[in-house]
């Protein structure tokens, strides 16, 4: 009983694909892949849909999400456009991927130490101190300036777990040093920074009215008269 | 790159760096480093390395552990024990068994003239 079927090169299959078994695509498939066992994109094959399959490799084109239940194998000549989902993704220098891929244990990133800076070596504090990322990098001094106020600051922080420390947005596009006033200042001592501390009244400014009209002719005094009203336009 | 890897800069395990990494040259991270990585040469990320940040550079490689997006100008390779969390933008792209990542993969590439047909 043969359990491997192959799609040769020349041949195109417009629909749906699924059952039991291998199967080795050479040829062109248009439609959708749903096999219970490997599925063999050759380096002449061509997929059109999504594929779901035990393990898949991939030496050819596939425009479609790639699901496995166990590996997908992408080799240098595999060109994939949809999105990779697999316990194991491996893919070999060459291999092109437009898509999100997702693995089994990417979960775990999320929990834990993703996006999380361990401080195990005593480094106290300094690493959970309340700052954002972007904080930091609007700092352009803080490697040449560190404030004495760093090292004491950790007992305060000390409290908070360790681990917690979570960047929610490391896609932030970072801005090129920042605001040229703020930035120098407040970074510096961001942990000790007491709240500001009293704010200065706002002075308002006094309303401004348009300069006077000046007609070389006429002159203030009848410029005024015109107006009607007899306000100072000084 | 070997004759290069001797003037690379280290960041070794157990050093912490706040802030932005940016410049020409090669850098190899051991440690922690929380702000941005922005080079115009190779990155290597290694295993006990964990990063938040950015990471743009020539040819970007890594082991360890990072949470923020990559663009690699020539190629990012993802050894096995390598967790990147973010978006991914490369030339080429190499993922080692073992390799995690969670993300979008963004690469520049036609499909055969075949599929588009």
């Amino acid at each position: 009983m043969i359990r491997t079927s192959r799609i040769p090169e020349g041949v195109i299959v417009e629909g749906q694909i699924r059952g039991q078994g291998d199967l080795v695509v050479a040829g062109l498939v248009e439609g959708s892949l749903d096999v219970d066992g490997l599925v063999v994109v050759e380096s002449t094959g061509q997929v059109r849909g999504p594929i779901r399959a035990r393990s898949i490799a991939v030496a050819g084109s596939v425009q479609g999400a790639l699901t496995a239940d166990e590996t997908v194998r992408l080799e240098p000549t595999a060109r994939v456009i949809g999105d990779v989902i697999a316990a194991n993704v491996s893919a070999a220098l060459g291999a092109m991927v437009r898509g999100r891929v997702r693995m089994a244990g990417a979960e775990r990133l999320d929990r834990t130490e993703g996006g999380t800076v361990r401080a195990p070596w005593s480094s106290t504090g300094t690493l959970v101190a309340s700052r954002t990322a972007t904080g930091m990098i609007a700092a352009p001094k803080l490697a040449r300036t560190p404030s004495p106020q760093r090292i004491e600051s950790p007992p305060v922080a000390e409290d908070k777990p360790k681990r917690s420390r979570t960047v929610t947005a490391p896609v932030a596009p970072v801005a090129p040093v920042a605001p040229v006033v703020v930035a120098p200042v407040a970074p510096a001592a961001p942990v000790v920074a007491a709240p500001a501390p009293v704010p200065a009244p706002v002075e308002v400014a006094p309303r401004r009215a348009p300069p006077a009209p000046v007609m070389p002719s006429i002159g203030r005094v009848r410029a005024r008269r015109k107006d009607g009203a007899d306000r100072d336009l000084g | 790159m070997s004759e290069s890897r001797e003037r690379a800069g280290v960041i070794g395990a157990g050093l912490v760096v706040m802030g932005r990494l940016r410049g020409e040259g090669d850098m190899r991270v051991e440690g922690v480093l929380e702000g941005e990585i922005d080079l115009d040469g190779d990155v290597s990320l290694g295993a006990t390395s964990n990063v938040v940040a950015p990471v743009r550079g020539r040819s970007v490689e890594i082991e360890g552990e990072l949470a923020g997006n990559v663009i690699a100008e020539r190629e990012l390779t993802v050894r096995a024990g390598g967790r990147v969390r973010g978006d991914v933008r490369a030339a080429r792209l190499a993922i080692d068994d073992g390799a995690l990542i969670d993300g979008m993969l963004d690469m520049a590439f036609d499909l055969g003239p075949g599929v588009a047909r």
